[in-house]
């Protein structure tokens, strides 16, 4: 019976190690790779907007006092200097360290997908809302782990309620479409 | 009053039916820890120290699953420290442990109903309205217990016939493999003959028609009827205070319990009163039975 229990341990205890692994497998930036361009860097600049979910009303519920800006601001235009060669998603990193603007993804560092930042998630405001970028302006089709930086770009991420018809400059017509085919 | 199980079986269905459904609504830790409090102290007043290996297993799992959660989800404002490149917040910590610990609660009162809820007495209650599922439902509930006892029995048999094996290295696995698979073949076709076996001797003894009497005759008494009307009026009080928003607590993205203050307690101490009902009642028997003087 003890040699069995403690077979049990170990495999209890080796499978805990196995989950928290899986638990923290969401990749970190690669590091290592970037450096060989470390030294060259670039000026961008970011904002974050949530005006769609104060529009909506969402402050007035007790639980967003504090977590919500009221102006729908939680990151004014900031310059911001990244390494070469960064993705949306690196940028998006380097602000959460440096403001302090929580953020969640899931997916790897290529397909990432942002959930939520500074704790306003997806659906939060609806069935259609969730997080945008643009970049100078415009909306890009691919995800924000994709898109290579250069020089100057003005990024933008913007909350939606309404899958981007309530944004500027998106494809409300893809929208529509959209909806209308999973209602 | 004599001890809790000895009430009517409706009672006791209903009672537990009534405080699986409360913890469902109530994603509260302090509701939660009073429910596995009470259920721990009903369960000592049943079989004594033994209730508390029921710890040694329950609070590493939750544990466990208040550390996954903030592994997995990152929400909340409070940050604690950082894990790769996102946030271990303390409201993810605060909802898995919440979680666990309702986990938890859930199990210790199923063990307190299957104590106290014997077989008879749900067939008792379900056997002509719905005899089929009934006698399913009891089946399944004793399937692991009865599947425990069986492989016991069978490992023994195999052990005596063979003696014990002085192989070594892969010998030893392989021939453990076989014998292992071997347990389990012969489990399962002794397993499902049994259950045609009990399904059949079930039918020629005539259960499911309409005039069949049951083996023991459950009486509605007075305590019966005491019983029910205290549980009532506080499970009502519960469920309306409930609706006022008490007890209720949202996690993310920050950690809040709706509520007054004052309905918050009222509701608690309810709560307390009904979950340590069977506790009390049982340890007042107990001591009356102590205090009979049998030696003398």
């Amino acid at each position: 019976m003890i040699k069995i229990k403690q077979k049990l341990w170990k495999i209890t205890a080796i499978l805990s190690v196995c989950l928290l692994l899986v638990g923290c497998a969401q990749e970190t930036p690669d590091r290592a790779g970037s450096s060989k361009t470390s030294e060259e860097k670039m000026d961008v600049s970011v904002e974050i907007r949530c005006d769609t979910a104060i529009k909506k009303g969402l402050t007035k519920q007790k639980k967003w006092k504090g977590v919500l800006p009221k102006d729908g601001c939680m990151l004014k235009k900031e310059k911001m200097q990244v390494k070469k060669g960064s993705s949306v998603f690196d940028l998006l990193c380097e602000v959460q360290d440096a403001k302090g603007i929580q953020m969640e993804y899931s997916g790897g560092k290529k397909t990432a997908y942002i959930q939520g930042i500074g704790n306003l998630y997806e659906q939060d405001g609806g069935r259609w809302s969730g997080w945008m970028y643009s970049v100078n302006g415009k909306y890009a089709k691919v995800s924000c782990g994709e898109y290579t930086l250069k020089d100057g770009d003005e990024v933008q991420w913007n909350y939606s309620c309404d899958l981007g018809a309530d944004l500027k400059g998106t494809d409300k017509e893809k929208a529509k479409e959209w909806k209308e085919k999973n209602e | 009053m004599s001890s809790f199980e000895e009430l009517h079986p409706a009672c006791l269905f209903s009672y537990f039916v009534a405080v699986m459904i409360l913890f469902f609504l109530c994603h509260h830790p302090l509701a939660m820890v009073l429910a596995c409090a009470c259920a721990l102290f009903f369960l000592y007043n049943i079989e004594g120290r033994r209730a508390f290996s029921w710890c040694k297993w329950m609070l590493p799992v939750v544990l466990f699953i208040a550390v996954v959660n903030p592994l997995l989800n990152h929400r909340g404002v409070t940050r604690l420290f950082k894990l790769g490149n996102q946030w271990i917040t303390l409201e993810a910590f605060g909802y898995g442990l919440t979680s666990g610990l309702s986990m938890a609660a859930i199990i210790l009162w199923f063990a307190c109903y299957q104590k106290v809820m014997t077989n008879d007495k749900f067939l008792y209650l379900f056997g002509k309205i719905a005899p089929s599922s009934a006698l399913l439902i009891t089946m399944a509930w004793n399937y692991i217990p009865d599947l425990t006892k069986k492989m016991k029995k069978i490992r023994d048999s195999q052990k005596m016939l063979k003696g014990t094996e002085e192989e070594r290295g892969w010998k030893q696995i392989l021939s453990r493999t076989k014998d292992a698979l071997q347990t389990v073949t012969v489990l399962l076709g002794w397993s499902l003959e049994n259950v045609v076996e009990q399904a059949d001797s079930m039918k020629a003894r005539g259960y499911g028609l309409r005039k069949r009497t049951t083996f023991h005759l459950f009486r509605f008494e007075q305590k019966d009827i005491f019983f029910s009307g205290i549980v009532g009026v506080i499970v009502i009080f519960c469920f309306v205070l409930r609706g006022m928003g008490c007890m209720t607590m949202e996690f993310y993205p920050q950690i809040q319990s709706g509520g007054s203050k004052k309905a918050n307690i009222l509701f608690l101490v309810l709560f307390l009163i009904l979950l340590g009902i069977p506790g009390l009642i049982q340890w007042k028997e107990e001591k009356a039975w102590n205090s009979y003087d049998l030696k003398g």
